[in-house]
């Protein structure tokens, strides 16, 4: 027989993972891109592009792309060309938004912002600079 | 107590309104350690930090003290597994502490702290969750 304070503690504990669960995979249905349940997550959602996607851009010259690093990790090494994070882009051209990593949020947030202000071209790079880097792609980086 | 409590509960609350906002960074965080199959990382992606927001909310509030100590516990007992099975791969990868902060790689110095953080757990669990708490202690 459990005792009373054990049962009172398990069923503490169902009820955090419970909640937890029914949360999680309620307000994945709200949201605008729900991840995918049981199956390997994409490399891309929608609205981003591949290094090689990118790539393609860069050579030819029709997109800017946007750093949205900070000042002292762009100085460090960028995409050429592309725009430091206080250099917000102009309209009228495909902008390719770029962070750090895979785990940096800022070009998702940075390129909402742009589209809520009427951007109409906006794209995110997921991979960032280290993908770039790591692709054997260029890199400049800036005189101190 | 109380002091610990709030530590305790306050890291676990914090570290979670990342997770929430960003489920596919941490998501992709996760798939870094190649330990989960890839079909489960979405679930755990989406619930776990919720765990740890419930769990945290729990401890700070005193509320089912012993149940919030239990999970709090687990958890940083599967984060040292977690860390410690990545620093023995000699992975060169984010933690995922915090969604956003790419740049804490994992080490040995994560896995203590999360050790500190099972330990405080379990003295919250035993002695109870002190003054200023919803429920009063064992």
């Amino acid at each position: 027989m459990v005792p009373a304070i054990q049962k009172r503690t398990l069923t503490s504990v169902a009820l955090l993972v419970g909640l937890s669960l029914m949360l999680g995979l309620g307000s994945n249905i709200f949201r605008t891109q729900p991840l995918p349940l049981f199956e390997p997550l994409p490399s891309l959602f929608p609205g981003e592009l591949s290094l090689k996607e990118t790539f393609r851009h860069f050579r030819r010259k029709d997109a800017t792309l946007w750093d949205v690093r900070s000042a002292v990790a762009y100085e460090r090494g960028h995409v050429p060309g592309a725009l430091p994070v206080d250099r917000v882009p102009q309209k009228g051209k495909l902008i390719i938004v770029y962070c750090s990593s895979r785990l940096c949020p800022k070009a998702q947030d940075r390129a909402g912002e742009l589209r809520s202000k009427g951007y109409r071209e906006v794209l995110v790079m997921p991979d960032g600079i280290k993908g770039w880097h790591a692709a054997g792609y260029p890199i400049e980086k800036s005189e101190p | 107590m109380i002091v610990l409590r709030l530590v305790l509960g306050g890291l676990f609350l914090f570290s979670s309104f990342g997770k929430l906002r960003y489920p596919r960074i941490f998501a992709e965080s996760l798939l870094a350690f190649n330990l989960l199959p890839a079909g489960l990382v979405t679930l755990v992606a989406l619930a776990l930090p919720w765990l740890e927001l419930l769990a945290g909310l729990f401890m700070i509030a005193g509320y089912r003290y012993r149940g919030s100590a239990l999970t709090l516990g687990a958890l940083s007992l599967l984060f040292v597994f977690v860390l410690s099975s990545a620093v023995w791969k000699g992975l060169d990868i984010s933690c995922g502490c915090f969604v956003g902060v790419d740049w804490m790689t994992v080490d040995w110095w994560h896995i203590l702290a999360n050790l500190l953080l099972a330990a405080i757990a379990g003295l919250i669990f035993r002695k109870g969750p002190g003054v200023l708490a919803v429920e009063s202690g064992p």
